[in-house]
């Protein structure tokens, strides 16, 4: 079966890419065998996955140096999913050859205008990737998540204007999320405490695998 | 609500035009980049030719290396100047002498202290 891989993407920083790239692999992991590659300079995944107490559920490695798509099928066609953790820039080696391997691009949003303005040039890199990548799908997650707050309400209409579908499931603010990533572990390992986050993470999962 | 809604997406909307307005240029610029970077390859050529003095400046800062060696001899040279800076205070001393006695260095006020001059 030929490997799938989901390239967590963003040229905007922080906007959760490594938190969404290692739960959404851990969740992938529970399913079949999963790696994270960490295309980010800043190394957080790997630091992540190094801080844990207990084995991180996926296979985190960092890759340097020049790949492309075949290279990356090739290399881990032992893997079932491949979660690529994608550095915040577009115009890196990296970003591009993510887009042009990758079945799936996620891109997370946090519901904040600047954060809007700040991602625009996406669909416009995907739309450049599909040329050589015709079985490309992007879809945006709105991120953190604040129910009570009337901009993150307003962020599923602001946010069609980028042409991209919009995945139904929001991850919310959880404290729940940074808690895991101190202790290097998802947040299906944080017990109770993490079930509802663990529950957002299925549903992007399922709505990502089923579309 | 709905004016929130409709700020944010016109302010999408508004971020979208001015990068289109933009972004066309540089992607103007990416299909007509494989001759025009052709044409500026020789320049660069010349700009590492330009870097080359520059890596030169830093050679340069092999000197820096005798400026380490001035550094070094900058204690010698604070040893020339403790004597000056011990001259200095001395001439404010005989400064200091002098107006007590009233330009009269080394008077009797100064030598003997307690005794009671006529007028």
């Amino acid at each position: 079966m030929a490997t799938h891989i989901i390239a967590v993407i963003n040229q905007k920083g922080g906007a959760g890419k490594t938190t969404v790239a290692m739960n959404l692999a851990a969740g992938l992991a529970r399913r079949d065998d999963t790696l994270v590659l960490d295309l980010d300079p800043q190394a957080s995944s790997r630091q992540w996955a190094s801080l844990g107490s207990a084995p991180f559920p996926a296979t985190v490695k960092q890759i340097n140096g020049k790949w492309d798509a075949k290279t990356l099928h090739q290399n881990y066609k032992a893997y079932r999913h491949l979660v690529l953790d994608c550095p915040p820039s577009l115009e890196s080696h990296a970003s591009l050859q993510a887009l042009r391997a990758c079945d799936v691009a996620l891109i997370p949003v946090l519901p904040s205008p600047i954060d809007l303005w700040a991602s625009l040039r996406l669909p416009g890199e995907i739309e450049e990737a599909r040329k050589t990548n015709k079985r490309l799908r992007a879809f945006l997650v709105l991120n953190q998540l604040e129910p009570k707050s009337a901009l993150s309400a307003a962020m599923h209409d602001a946010i069609a204007e980028f042409g991209i579908p919009v995945l139904e499931t929001g991850i919310r603010r959880r404290a729940i999320y940074r808690s895991a990533a101190l202790e290097g572990v998802s947040v299906y390992q944080m017990g109770g405490r993490g079930a509802l986050a663990a529950a957002e993470i299925e549903a992007i999962i399922n709505e990502v695998i089923a579309s | 609500m709905t004016n929130l809604k409709d700020k944010l997406s016109a302010s999408v909307r508004q971020a979208k035009a001015e990068q289109d307005q933009t972004a066309p240029k540089p992607a103007a610029i990416k299909s007509a980049t494989p001759p025009a970077a052709a044409k500026k390859a020789p320049p660069k050529k010349a700009a590492p030719k330009k870097a080359a003095p520059k890596k030169a400046a830093p050679k340069k800062a092999a000197p820096k290396k005798a400026v380490t060696k001035t550094v070094k001899r900058k204690p010698a040279a604070p040893k020339a100047a403790k004597p000056a800076t011990a001259a200095k205070p001395a001439t404010p001393k005989k400064a200091a002498t002098q107006s007590p006695a009233s330009g009269v260095a080394d008077s009797g006020n100064a030598l003997f202290p307690d005794r009671v001059w006529p007028d």
